[in-house]
C-alpha cells in the first residue's frame, strides 16, 4: 500500500531527548550511507519547533506535515502526554504514516505501563523494536 | 541578537546614497599621501552631513534631509573581477572582528524547556560582507542609484599649472561621460554636476599663489562650483599625534578597485548593445549561461593581490593597462588599519574641520541645487511625455494582456532617454535625497510601465524601490508583496542573483524591522544554493538569528540553521566562523541524546579547531567523541570505521597538543580511553600464600583477586565470631585483605612493610576499535612516617607490560606496590600509553614507516562508598560514604602465617570421615602469640593438634570438659601453641578432620585462621588467613531410625544403683540403613554392555558395610538386643538393626553417656568419629544471622521456677530420649578403605527420623498452608507450660507379677479367683495422683457383648476385677506403689489382664480440680492362661 521511500522515525521526550529512533528503508533499496544519518537527527530536532507551534492549532494528535527540509518531509504526532512522534519521509504517504503513528502510539503506551520503565528515558526493548519494525514494514516501506 | 548597528532606515539610506565621482590629479593625490591617504580616502570619514539640510521638491515644498550621506568614489574605480570579488568578500568576512557572545535566556514554550543560550549579539562580519557586497556591485542600467551624480575634479595648488590640469581632467571626464558605447563609469545623466577643488598644502605651498589660482577657477567655473581646501598644516615628522583615526574603519574594507581602463577584460566582452556593456552579469543572462551566473561574484582587478606584500609595487596582471593620464596610487597604506600606520599625520583639527566644511559646502551649495534642478527638469519631462505615452501603453496593455512575469525572456531594451527610464531616474533621485513620497509615485508609475512592456528586470527594480520608498516614508504600511514579487522576478525570471541578494538584504531588514522574522528567515534561506558556500553560510546564519529573535523563539530551528551555516562556512574556508557557528548550535543539542548529531558537531569542531591550531579546543571536541563515560544512556552509534577516524584524529591531536601546548610541569594529561571503572578497582593487601615445595601439599587458598567474592559475608561472619569472643565490647570491623566496592572501606587499610599491595584496575574498551595499552603504572604518593631514614625508593612498583584491548573487551590490569618503609600510601590513578592496535589484516608492508601514534596519559581513580541513607540530609540529597581503599597505611612488620594441607580429597561420600595433615608455619619476622581457628561448619570440620583417643569400652561417660569444649559448641576454637608462642620459622602439625555432610553436592570447607603478632605495635591487632576448598559429596547411605517406648521395665543395669526407687526404663530402637548410592549393582557384572559408565562407578564407593552403632544421650545407652552382624550393602539394598535403649543411671546430672556397639571384631580406626556424633546434637545458628544481642544484665538471676514449671519440666523429661544415634560404616573407594558415619538425632520417644530425608517425604510435604500475613486469630498465649496431653501418656507404668499359667478346676468352683499386685511406677520427677479404674466403661470388655466366635485369636478380656475397682494412688517422684487386686474368671482360657485404665494428674493440680487427669498409655500387656485341671489334680496357685 505504501510507496517505497525512506523513513526515519523518532520518539522525542519532554526534554527534546530522543527516546527511540529507527530508520526504514525499502527492502529492495540499499540503506542510506552512514555519513548522512546525523542529518535525520538534525532535521527531526529542528522540526520540533514547528511541532510545538502546530500542535496548538489542531485538536488532533496527528499533525500531518509540519516541516520540510530539502527532500525530507516531516510529519508529527503528539501524544496526550506531550511525547512527540516524528517521522521523516521523502515520499508522501499520509495514511500510512498516520496508521503507523497510531500503532506506535499504542505500542508506546503499553511500553510505558511497564513499571520498570522510567518515563522519558530511552526505550531499549527488543520487543518494542520488533513492533516498530513490523509496523514500519506494514505501513511505511510496504 | 544579531542586530545591525544601523537602523533599517539608515541602512537603506546608506545603500542608496548619491554617488559622487572624484577625479583627482596625481599631484593632489601625492599631497594627500603625506597622510598615508589618498584624496578619496581622506574625505571618506566626512561624507555624512551631521546637520539637517533642506531640499525643495518640484512643487516648491522644502523637505528636510537628515544625515545625508554622499559616497565619494574614485572615478576610475571599477568593481572587482569575479574571482577577486569572491576573495575580497571572503577576506572581509574572515577579518571582521566579533564581539563575545552574550548569554540570553530563551523562555520555555510549547513542550520546550527554557534554555540559556550564548548568542551573538551582532554579526559584524555579515554587515561588513553586506557593505562590501554592495560596494563591489556593478552599476546596472535599470537603475541609477549607483550612477555618479556629480564629479569633483581635484588638483593640487603645488602642481605646475593647476588651471591647465583642471581643464585637462575636466576634458577627460567629459570624454568619459559621452563616450560611446557607454562604459564605466556610469553617469546619472548627461548633465552632471561638476565641482572643482583646489587642494592647498599649507606647509609646502604658497597660499597667495593658490588663492590666485582659485580666483581663476571661480571666474571660469562659477563660484558655487569651486572650493579651496587647505590641508597639511603640520609636518609629517611631528609624531605627537593625538587625533583619533577616523579613517581606519573605512580602510578595512577598502576595495582596491584599481582602474582597469577601457580595455579591461570584462569590458571587452561588452560590445554592441549598451545593456551588455553594463555588467557582466546581465549579459550572461541573455546568453543563457545560467550555470555561471549564479555566483554572487563581482569582477575585480586582480592587481590587489600582491599589493600589500610588495608594499606599493603594483603587480600588474597581463592585459591590464593603465591610461597615462589616470593617476595611479603608488603608495598604498597597508592594511589593516590601526596596526602599522597612522593616518592623517599631517592634519590638524582645523584641517579636519576644513575638510568637513568642504563636504558641507559641496552638498549644500552645489549638489542640492543641482539635484533640485534635475528633479524639476525630469519631472517636466516625465509629466509631459507620460500623457502621450499612456495611450500607447494602454493600447499595448490591451493587446498583450496583463502578463505576469512568467517564462518571458527579458528582451526589452530602452534607449537611455526613454520616458520609462526617466521616470525611474527621477524616482531614484528623489529616493536618494529623501523625497520618498515623490519617489514612491514615480517608482509606481515606472513599475506599471515596465510591467506592461514586460521588461522584467526593470519592473522588478522599480517594484523593489517602490516598496522601499513606501517603507521609508511610513515604515508600518508598505507593500510587502512588492518585495516578494521583485525577489521572485530577480530569481526566477531574470536570474540576476546579485540583485536578488541585494533585494534580500534590503527587504530582510525591512521585515525584521516590522517583526516578521519568520518571513525574513525564509527569504534568507531562499538564497542558499549549492554554488556559493560563503553566501549560503551567511544567509543561513542570518536565518538562524531570525529564528531565535522572533517573538516566539525557535531555538531548534536556530540550532539547525547554525549547524548548516557552520557547515557552509567550513566549505567556504571560514574556519573560525564555522567553529563559532557549530559551537553556538551545539548549545541546543548538548546532553539531549542526539548522539549522531552531537558526534557530527564535535567532529567538525575538532577538525576546525585543529586546523586553526586551537588544540585545546580541538582536543576537547575529540575527547568528547571518544569519551564514553558520560554516555551511559546513549552509546556511540557510529560505525567502527567512523570511530576509528575519531580515535585516530583524537590521537593525532592529543599528540600535537602534548608536544606544543601542554605544560609538562603540571603532570600528565588525562585520557578518556579506555574506560576505567573506578568502583571496580580492587586492592589486595599482603602476599599470597606461597605454594609449598612438595607437590603433595597444597597451600591455603587465602584471599586472591581471582577468588569469587560471593562468600565474603561468610568470612566476615566467621571473623566476627572470633572477634566477639575476644573483645565483645568493641564494634566489629572486618580486617580486610581484599578491598572492593562491596567491602566497608571507611577505614584506611593497613599493610605491613615489605608485603605487597596489589591493585587491580578494570579497563574497558567502549569503542568498536581495538586499542593497545602498554606500560601501565600506578600513580601514587607516599608519605613516610617521620622517624625513619629512607634508603632508596620507599615504594617499589611494577609495570604492567600491556595488552591489546579488542573492541568492547575489558581487561583486569594488576599492578603491585612494595612499600619498603612505613608511612601512608595514596594511590591516585594509573598512567599508561595508548595507541591503536596496528592492523594486522590490512597488510601494511613491514617496511612502512607509519608507526602508530602512541600517546601517554593518565586517568584518576576515584572511588566512593555506598550511598548513605540514614539521616534526613542524606536521604534528601545524594551523599556517598568515604571510601579509603586507595589510602593505605604501611605498618611495621608483622608475623605471617603459612598453612599447608596434605592432600585434601576432591570427592567424598555422604557422611564419610577423613583426615588430612596440616602444617602451620610462622613465616613472618615476628612471633605469633595466639592462634585461633574458626570454621563455618564445625559439625563437619574439626582441627586437632593433640589427638584425644576414646576408651574402647562399651559405655563411657564423657565429662563436661569433653563434651562442652569449644569445638562442639561454637565455630571457633583456640589452638594451643607450644610454649604459648609460635616463633618465626616454627611449625605446628595438626590434623584436619572432615565429615562429609549428609546431603550430596558441594561441601565447602571454610577455615579462618586468626593470629596476632606478639607485642604488635600498630592498631592492627590480628591477621587472618583463609582457606577454602570445595569437596564434591556423593550419595551413600540413608538412615532411618525410629524409637518406640517399651512397656517393660528393665532389670537394673549394673549395681551402681543407689538411688532407691529409680527404675531403668527401656525403649526399642529400629535402624534401617539403605544404600542409595548411584552405582548400579548390575553394572559391575554386565559391564560389557555399558563399559563407558564403569569409570563413574569405579570412582565412587558403592558398597558399604555397617560396622558399628553408637548412641550418645544424657541418660540413655544402647545395648544389643540380639547378636548383630555387619551386613554389606550394595546399591539399592538395605538392612535393619534393632537395638534396645536403656536408661543409664549415672552420678550427677551432667555428662554425656556414650555407648558403642561394634559388630563383629572390626574396630573403628578413626579417633574422631565420636566428636562428630556429639556435634550432631549442636545446632548452630546460621552463620550470616546477627549474633543475639548480649543480655542486658548478665548478673540477673532468674526467679526460681515455680512448682508448676518444675513439674512441667519433669513431665516433659519423661518422654525425652535425646539421643544421637550414629551408624558407623565402612566402604571402599579406589582400593582404599573409607570410613564414615551417619547420625540421627532422636529427640523424644516414638520419634522416627530419616536422614537424608527421603524425596518421597519431601514431595508429600510440598502442600503447604497458605502464608498468612495477618494471622487469622491472635496467637493463643499458652497458659500452661505443660506439654500437650499426648506427650503425657507415659507418666505411669504398670507392672504385675503373677504366673503365666495356672490351673483351676472349674467343675468344682465355677469361679476362679486370681489375686495379685499391680505395681504403679511413677516415671517422672513430680508427685502424681493416679486413678486406677479397674472397670472402665469404654473398654471392649463390656459384659453384654459376648463374642460369638468359637475361636478368638486375642486373649480374652472376659474377666472381672473385683474388690475396689477405682483406686486413687499417690505416687511420689520416681516412686512406686503396689495395689493388690483380685480377678474373677469363669472359664478356662487365656485372659488379658490389662482391662483397666489409668489416669494420672499432677498432685498439685489434683487439689484445685483445675486440670483433668490424663489417661495413660500403660497397658498391662501380659496375659494369664487358666486351664481346667485334670480331675483329681487341683491346686490353686497364687502369685507371690
Amino acid at each position: 500500500m505504501a510507496v517505497a521511500g525512506n523513513y526515519y522515525f523518532a520518539i522525542v521526550g519532554h526534554h527534546d531527548n530522543p527516546m527511540f529512533e529507527m530508520e526504514f528503508t525499502p527492502a529492495n533499496k540499499e540503506p542510506k550511507k552512514e555519513d548522512h544519518r546525523h542529518l535525520n537527527q538534525f532535521i527531526a530536532h529542528a522540526a520540533l519547533d514547528l511541532v510545538d507551534e502546530s500542535m496548538w492549532t489542531t485538536g488532533n494528535m496527528y499533525l500531518r506535515l509540519v516541516d520540510k527540509f530539502n527532500e525530507w518531509y516531516v510529519s508529527a504526532f503528539v501524544t496526550a502526554g506531550r511525547i512527540r512522534l516524528i517521522c521523516l519521509h521523502d515520499v508522501k504517504n499520509d495514511d500510512g504514516i498516520k496508521n503507523f503513528f497510531m500503532e506506535m502510539y499504542e505500542t508506546y503506551i503499553k511500553h510505558s505501563m511497564n513499571p520498570f520503565y522510567t518515563p522519558n528515558s530511552p526505550i531499549k526493548s527488543p520487543a518494542f523494536e520488533k513492533k516498530a519494525h513490523f509496523y514500519g514494514r506494514k505501513y511505511l516501506t510496504g | 541578537m544579531a542586530q545591525c548597528k544601523l537602523t533599517p532606515h539608515e541602512y537603506l539610506q546608506n545603500a542608496f546614497a548619491p554617488q559622487v565621482a572624484i577625479l583627482c590629479s596625481e599631484d593632489a593625490d601625492n599631497l594627500c599621501l603625506k597622510n598615508n591617504l589618498r584624496f578619496v580616502e581622506l574625505i571618506q570619514p566626512f561624507c555624512r552631513l551631521n546637520n539637517e539640510i533642506r531640499i525643495a521638491d518640484p512643487s516648491g515644498n522644502t523637505v528636510p534631509i537628515r544625515n545625508l550621506r554622499v559616497v565619494f568614489e574614485d572615478m576610475n574605480r571599477r568593481p572587482p573581477q569575479p574571482t577577486l570579488g569572491k576573495k575580497l568578500l571572503s577576506e572581509v568576512v574572515s577579518t571582521a572582528p566579533w564581539d563575545r557572545p552574550t548569554t540570553r535566556a530563551v523562555g520555555a514554550s510549547g513542550t520546550r524547556e527554557a534554555l540559556e543560550l550564548e548568542l551573538q549579539p551582532t554579526t559584524p562580519w555579515f554587515e561588513a560582507w553586506r557593505d562590501t557586497f554592495l560596494h563591489v556591485q556593478y552599476p546596472s542600467d535599470h537603475e541609477f542609484t549607483k550612477h555618479y551624480i556629480a564629479c569633483i575634479v581635484a588638483v593640487a595648488s603645488t602642481s605646475e599649472n593647476p588651471m591647465d590640469q583642471l581643464n585637462r581632467l575636466s576634458q577627460y571626464q567629459h570624454q568619459q561621460l559621452h563616450q560611446t558605447p557607454a562604459r564605466f563609469p556610469k553617469w546619472f545623466s548627461p548633465n552632471i554636476l561638476k565641482f572643482y577643488l583646489l587642494i592647498h598644502d599649507i606647509t609646502a605651498g604658497d597660499l597667495t599663489k593658490s588663492e590666485q589660482v582659485f580666483e581663476q577657477m571661480t571666474s571660469m567655473y562659477g563660484s558655487s562650483n569651486c572650493h579651496l581646501l587647505q590641508i597639511n598644516s603640520r609636518h609629517s615628522d611631528q609624531t605627537d599625534v593625538h587625533l583619533p583615526d577616523p579613517w581606519s574603519q573605512f580602510l578595512i574594507q577598502r576595495a582596491s578597485c584599481e582602474p582597469s581602463g577601457g580595455s579591461s577584460s570584462e569590458a571587452s566582452s561588452g560590445t554592441g548593445t549598451p545593456r551588455e556593456d553594463v555588467s557582466g552579469l546581465p549579459s550572461r543572462v541573455t546568453e543563457g549561461d545560467t550555470a555561471d551566473c549564479c555566483e554572487p561574484i563581482h569582477p575585480l582587478s586582480p592587481t590587489v593581490l600582491s599589493i600589500d606584500e610588495k608594499n606599493g609595487n603594483v603587480d600588474m596582471m597581463p592585459g591590464v593597462e593603465i591610461s597615462a593620464d589616470v593617476p595611479v596610487m603608488v603608495n598604498r597604506p597597508s592594511l589593516p588599519a590601526g596596526t602599522a600606520q597612522h593616518h592623517g599625520g599631517c592634519l590638524t583639527s582645523s584641517d579636519v574641520d576644513r575638510i568637513r566644511i568642504f563636504v558641507h559646502e559641496f552638498c549644500v551649495r552645489s549638489l542640492i541645487p543641482h539635484v533640485e534642478r534635475q528633479i524639476r527638469h525630469l519631472n517636466d519631462v516625465v509629466t509631459n511625455r507620460s500623457r502621450s505615452k499612456s495611450l500607447l501603453s494602454a493600447t499595448r496593455r490591451w493587446l498583450v494582456g496583463n502578463k505576469s512575469p512568467g517564462s518571458a525572456t527579458n528582451s526589452v531594451i530602452y534607449s537611455p532617454e526613454a520616458t520609462e527610464l526617466q521616470t525611474r531616474r527621477l524616482g531614484d533621485l528623489c529616493f536618494m535625497f529623501g523625497l520618498y513620497e515623490l519617489a514612491y509615485s514615480f517608482y509606481h508609475t515606472a513599475k506599471n510601465d515596465f510591467k506592461s512592456d514586460q521588461a522584467w528586470l526593470y519592473f522588478a527594480g522599480a517594484q523593489e524601490m517602490a516598496a522601499l520608498a513606501a517603507f521609508m516614508q511610513n515604515s508600518s504600511d508598505y507593500p510587502k508583496r512588492y518585495l516578494e514579487n521583485s525577489l521572485q522576478t530577480y530569481l526566477n525570471v531574470c536570474k540576476v542573483y546579485n540583485f536578488a541578494i541585494r533585494s534580500t538584504l534590503l527587504s530582510s531588514e525591512v521585515l525584521k524591522h516590522c517583526g516578521e522574522y519568520g518571513e525574513a528567515a525564509m527569504m534568507f534561506i531562499k538564497l542558499t544554493s549549492e554554488e556559493s558556500d560563503l553566501l549560503s553560510a551567511l544567509m543561513l546564519e542570518q536565518a538562524a538569528h531570525c529564528f531565535i529573535n522572533s517573538q516566539r523563539p525557535l531555538p531548534r530551528k536556530y540550532a539547525f540553521h547554525m549547524t548548516l551555516a557552520g557547515h557552509r562556512f567550513s566549505k567556504a574556508g571560514q574556519r573560525s566562523h564555522s567553529l563559532r557557528a557549530y559551537k553556538q548550535a551545539f548549545q541546543v543539542y548538548a546532553t539531549r541524546g542526539w548522539v549522531l548529531a552531537e558526534d557530527h558537531i564535535h567532529f567538525t569542531l575538532g577538525k576546525q579547531a585543529h586546523h586553526l591550531k586551537q588544540l585545546t579546543e580541538g582536543l576537547e571536541a575529540y575527547n568528547y567523541l571518544v569519551d564514553q563515560r558520560q554516555k551511559e544512556n546513549a552509546s556511540s552509534q557510529q560505525s567502527p570505521a567512523q570511530q576509528m577516524t575519531y580515535v585516530r584524529e583524537f590521537f593525532n591531536t592529543f599528540h600535537q597538543y602534548i608536544q606544543q601546548e601542554w605544560d609538562s610541569s603540571t603532570g600528565v594529561p588525562c585520557l578518556p580511553l579506555p574506560l576505567i571503572d573506578s568502583q571496580e578497582t580492587r586492592v589486595l593487601l599482603g602476599a599470597p600464600q606461597d605454594p609449598p615445595t612438595n607437590c603433595e601439599w597444597t597451600a591455603a587458598s587465602h584471599v586472591s583477586l581471582d577468588s569469587d567474592e560471593i562468600s565474603k559475608d561468610r568470612w566476615f561472619a566467621l571473623e566476627r565470631e572470633l572477634f566477639v569472643k575476644r573483645c565483645s565490647s568493641m564494634v566489629f570491623r572486618p580486617n580486610l585483605q581484599l578491598l572492593t566496592s562491596d567491602t566497608p572501606n571507611t577505614q584506611s587499610p593497613v599493610v605491613p612493610v615489605n608485603e605487597p599491595v596489589v591493585v587491580e584496575v578494570l579497563m574497558k574498551n567502549p569503542l568498536a576499535v581495538s586499542l593497545m595499552i602498554s606500560d601501565v603504572r600506578l600513580v601514587f604518593t607516599f608519605e613516610p612516617s617521620s622517624n625513619q631514614e629512607i634508603v632508596g625508593a620507599p615504594v617499589q612498583d611494577t609495570i604492567y607490560p600491556g595488552c591489546n584491548l579488542p573492541a568492547g573487551a575489558q581487561e583486569k590490569v594488576r599492578l603491585e606496590l612494595h612499600p619498603q618503609c612505613t608511612g601512608k600510601l595514596l594511590i591516585k590513578g594509573v598512567i599508561y600509553k595508548l595507541c591503536l592496535t596496528p592492523d594486522m589484516t590490512s597488510g601494511v608492508p613491514p617496511g612502512s614507516t607509519t608507526t602508530p601514534v602512541i600517546i601517554e596519559g593518565q586517568q584518576n581513580i576515584e572511588v566512593k562508598g555506598p550511598r548513605l541513607n540514614t539521616t534526613s540530609v542524606e536521604k534528601c540529597s545524594v551523599v556517598y560514604a568515604n571510601d579509603k581503599r586507595l589510602e593505605i597505611t604501611v605498618m611495621p612488620p608483622m608475623s605471617r602465617l603459612s598453612v599447608i594441607f596434605h592432600d585434601i580429597p576432591q570427592i567424598l561420600s555422604c557422611g564419610e570421615l577423613c583426615s588430612t595433615d596440616v602444617m602451620i608455619t610462622n613465616i613472618g619476622p615476628c612471633p605469633v602469640s595466639k592462634l585461633k581457628l574458626a570454621v563455618s561448619d564445625p559439625n563437619h570440620v574439626y582441627l586437632d593438634i593433640q589427638e584425644a583417643p576414646l576408651p574402647g569400652v562399651h559405655i563411657c561417660v564423657l565429662s563436661d570438659s569433653e563434651t562442652k569444649d569449644g569445638k562442639i559448641t561454637s565455630r571457633t576454637e583456640t589452638l594451643a601453641l607450644p610454649n604459648g608462642v609460635l616463633n618465626p620459622g616454627d611449625v605446628i602439625k595438626a590434623k584436619l578432620w572432615l565429615h562429609a555432610p549428609m546431603s550430596p553436592g558441594a561441601f565447602d570447607v571454610e577455615l579462618l585462621f586468626w593470629y596476632d603478632t606478639l607485642n604488635s605495635p600498630g592498631k592492627i591487632e590480628y591477621r587472618l588467613l583463609r582457606h577454602f576448598s570445595s569437596i564434591y559429596v556423593e550419595r551413600s547411605l540413608s538412615l532411618k531410625a525410629s524409637s518406640t517406648m517399651s512397656q517393660n521395665l528393665q532389670e537394673f543395669i549394673g549395681h551402681q544403683q543407689e538411688n532407691e526407687g529409680v527404675y531403668s526404663y527401656t525403649s526399642n530402637l529400629i535402624i534401617e540403613a539403605h544404600n542409595n548410592s548411584e552405582g548400579v549393582p548390575d553394572l559391575r557384572t554386565s559391564d560389557l554392555r555399558m563399559p563407558a559408565d564403569t569409570n563413574e562407578v569405579d570412582s565412587s564407593c558403592s558398597s558399604y558395610t555397617v560396622v558399628g552403632l553408637s548412641g550418645n544421650s544424657g541418660k540413655w545407652a544402647v545395648v544389643p538386643h540380639s547378636n548383630l552382624q555387619g551386613q554389606q550393602l550394595r546399591p539399592g539394598e538395605s538392612c535393619h538393626l534393632c537395638v534396645k535403649c536403656v536408661q543409664h543411671a549415672k552420678k550427677g546430672t551432667s555428662g554425656m553417656i556414650l555407648s558403642q556397639l561394634h559388630f563383629g571384631s572390626s574396630q573403628v580406626p578413626l579417633n574422631s568419629w565420636w566428636r562428630f556424633s556429639l556435634r550432631e546434637r549442636v545446632s548452630l545458628r546460621d552463620l550470616l544471622t546477627d549474633p543475639p544481642p548480649p543480655k542486658p544484665n548478665a548478673d540477673h538471676i532468674p526467679p526460681p521456677p515455680t512448682q508448676a514449671q518444675q513439674d512441667a519440666k519433669h513431665i516433659a523429661a519423661v518422654n525425652s530420649l535425646d539421643m544421637v544415634v550414629t551408624v558407623i560404616w565402612k566402604g571402599e573407594r579406589g582400593g582404599h578403605e573409607t570410613w564414615g558415619q551417619h547420625s540421627v538425632h532422636l529427640k523424644s520417644l516414638g520419634d522416627s527420623v530419616s536422614i537424608p530425608s527421603s524425596p518421597l517425604i519431601q514431595a508429600g510435604e510440598e502442600e503447604k498452608p497458605p502464608i498468612r500475613i495477618i494471622p487469622e486469630s491472635p496467637p493463643q498465649i499458652l497458659q500452661s507450660p505443660l506439654p500437650p496431653a499426648f506427650k503425657q501418656k507415659h507418666l505411669v507404668k504398670i507392672s504385675a507379677h503373677f504366673p503365666d499359667c495356672m490351673e483351676h478346676d472349674f467343675m468344682t468352683n465355677r469361679l476362679c479367683s486370681i489375686e495379685f499386685e499391680l505395681c504403679l511406677h511413677n516415671c517422672s520427677a513430680c508427685q502424681l495422683t493416679t486413678f486406677l479404674n479397674l472397670c472402665p466403661e469404654g473398654l471392649p470388655n463390656s459384659n453384654g457383648n459376648v463374642s460369638s466366635h468359637v475361636y478368638s485369636p486375642q486373649a480374652s478380656t472376659e474377666l472381672l476385677y473385683v474388690g475396689g475397682t477405682v483406686r486413687k494412688v499417690n505416687l511420689l517422684p520416681w516412686g512406686h506403689t503396689k495395689v493388690p487386686v483380685r480377678v474373677l474368671i469363669n472359664s478356662p482360657g487365656t485372659y488379658s489382664l490389662g482391662v483397666f485404665s489409668v489416669t494420672a494428674i499432677r498432685h498439685e493440680a489434683a487439689k484445685d480440680k483445675y486440670e483433668q487427669p490424663i489417661p495413660q498409655a500403660c497397658q498391662l500387656q501380659t496375659a494369664v492362661t487358666v486351664r481346667q485341671v485334670p480331675r483329681g489334680d487341683h491346686h490353686l496357685s497364687h502369685n507371690t
